[in-house]
């Protein structure tokens, strides 16, 4: 009752504009504190997530990509490109046809890659000393498997001496350095994918590592009156093929594919399609 | 019967407010000359609602705090901004109330109470004031806050609408309803 009443200036003294300004400042919640930013940032992590873990390849392709290191079987590539090409291969039996097929098309994109320093070969030319970076191959016995290491990023050339040792320097200098375990594969006088001498070809034939014989294959080649697959017999190249490459094939593509192989066991399998680009 | 004299604006002084209020929205310092214009009223209000005094400063701050984060939900209907600040405080002082930081009281001065009687047409119920108090204290809340803005605070009916969020017409017959069982209860 009757309380004693304040005067105006009492009250206007008491008043704090700053305090006011400060405590409401401080009162404001951050955007990122609100719950409307964590309901769409919320959801929109969630879906990233979600699509990133769902569109990724890399788990597809990790399972499906069998290094032939996995295979554990040996064998000679021939050119460096074999090596990448095995690293994509799937891990399943290189036995299967079907399989196959999905190597002819991985074989197909390393066509353009070929390096083109790699050059024939002096047939007189007495083997250099092997190095480290390079390969050896005897080629006139039967080819071995064996556990094959390329060194990349060294040499800039590449040699090989048919009914002598082999020797290969890798000639593109490349970065990564890989240690490759490869499986049957067929070849042209060391040869898998690229240039070979026509005569080295023809005296060689096709033959391949890991204790098989081939027994038939097809090659496609310009006989002077257009493209034309012939189906042969045995690892050798007929004399007549040999002419038509001599005459309308060097420097161009030859093809050879549908190479079947046997072994002493006389277990057959179909290889690897080759391009082989015949030199003088 | 007095007159809330702040209360009555003309209508430029009502869109300067306007334009004060636009532009605190954008930068909160100009929310200044709507501070020190209404600070005293609300203060009024919150303090006749309570007995402690420092306890009446620190609510009126929490209420121009609140005011203050809440702007820009603030929408301007041609109406005094203190009739939004009234609603802020009253939720405030029940908040001070809920949290026992404060008792409810209602100060009363005598000449106010003289008002109410000389509704009551009994001259002879003038010298009980005791009695009349106790009615007040055994009204319901908003029975009491209507006498209260009418009687003890001389609000007009429009105010106490824009206060309580009712029309003027409401207010007029709320409080007259109010003045009746305070009436019917003195008379028991």
């Amino acid at each position: 009752m009757d309380r004693e009443p304040m005067t105006s200036e009492t009250i206007r003294q008491r008043q704090n504009f700053d305090y006011v300004l400060k405590q409401a400042a401080a009162a404001k919640v951050p955007i990122w504190k609100s719950i409307w930013f964590y309901g769409p940032v919320g959801i929109a992590m969630v879906t990233l997530v979600v699509s990133a873990v769902r569109m990724n390849p890399k788990n597809e392709l990790d399972d499906n990509k069998t290094t032939l290191a996995q295979n554990n079987v040996t064998g000679w590539t021939g050119s460096t490109q074999l090596g990448e090409l095995a690293t994509i291969e799937s891990k399943s039996d290189i036995e299967d046809i079907e399989n196959i097929e999905k190597e002819y098309t991985a074989e197909k994109s390393f066509e353009g890659s070929i390096p083109n320093e790699i050059q024939r070969p002096a047939k007189n030319e007495k083997p250099a000393v092997v190095e480290d970076n390079t390969v050896t191959l005897e080629e006139n016995t039967e080819l071995k498997p064996e556990v094959l290491t390329e060194e990349k990023n060294v040499a800039d050339e590449n040699r090989i001496e048919s009914n002598k040792t082999v020797e290969k320097k890798i000639a593109a200098p490349v970065v990564e350095t890989k240690r490759e375990t490869v499986k049957t594969m067929p070849n042209v006088a060391g040869v898998f994918n690229g240039r070979v001498s026509l005569y080295d070809m023809c005296s060689t034939g096709i033959s391949c590592n890991n204790g098989y014989q081939v027994v038939s294959y097809d090659i496609q080649y310009d006989n002077g009156r257009g493209t034309t697959v012939d189906r042969v017999s045995g690892g050798a190249i007929p004399e007549y093929i040999c002419n038509s490459l001599r005459r309308y094939n060097l420097g161009s593509p030859v093809f050879i594919t549908r190479i079947v192989a046997m072994n002493e066991k006389g277990q057959t399998k179909q290889l690897l399609s080759m391009q082989i680009e015949p030199t003088f | 019967m007095a007159v809330n004299p702040i209360y009555h604006q003309t209508k430029s002084t009502l869109l300067q407010e306007r334009d004060w209020i636009s532009e605190a929205k954008k930068d909160p310092e100009k929310f200044g000359p709507l501070y020190t214009k209404y600070h005293e009223q609300i203060f009024r209000y919150v303090y006749q609602r309570m007995d402690d005094q420092e306890q009446a400063f620190d609510v009126t701050s929490q209420v121009f705090i609140k005011a203050l984060s809440n702007l820009h939900k603030y929408e301007f209907r041609g109406v005094p901004f203190s009739s939004w600040l009234y609603r802020i405080a009253k939720s405030e002082l029940y908040q001070s109330f809920r949290d026992r930081k404060a008792r409810r009281t209602v100060n009363v001065d005598t000449v106010h109470l003289a008002d109410i009687t000389e509704e009551f047409d009994d001259d002879e119920l003038l010298a009980d004031k005791s009695k009349l108090l106790k009615c007040l204290s055994q009204l319901r809340e908003n029975d009491l806050q209507l006498i209260e803005l009418r009687y003890f605070e001389k609000r007009p009916y429009k105010e106490i609408g824009e206060i309580l969020d009712v029309t003027e017409n409401n207010a007029k017959v709320k409080t007259f309803r109010a003045l009746e069982r305070l009436k019917k209860q003195f008379l028991k």
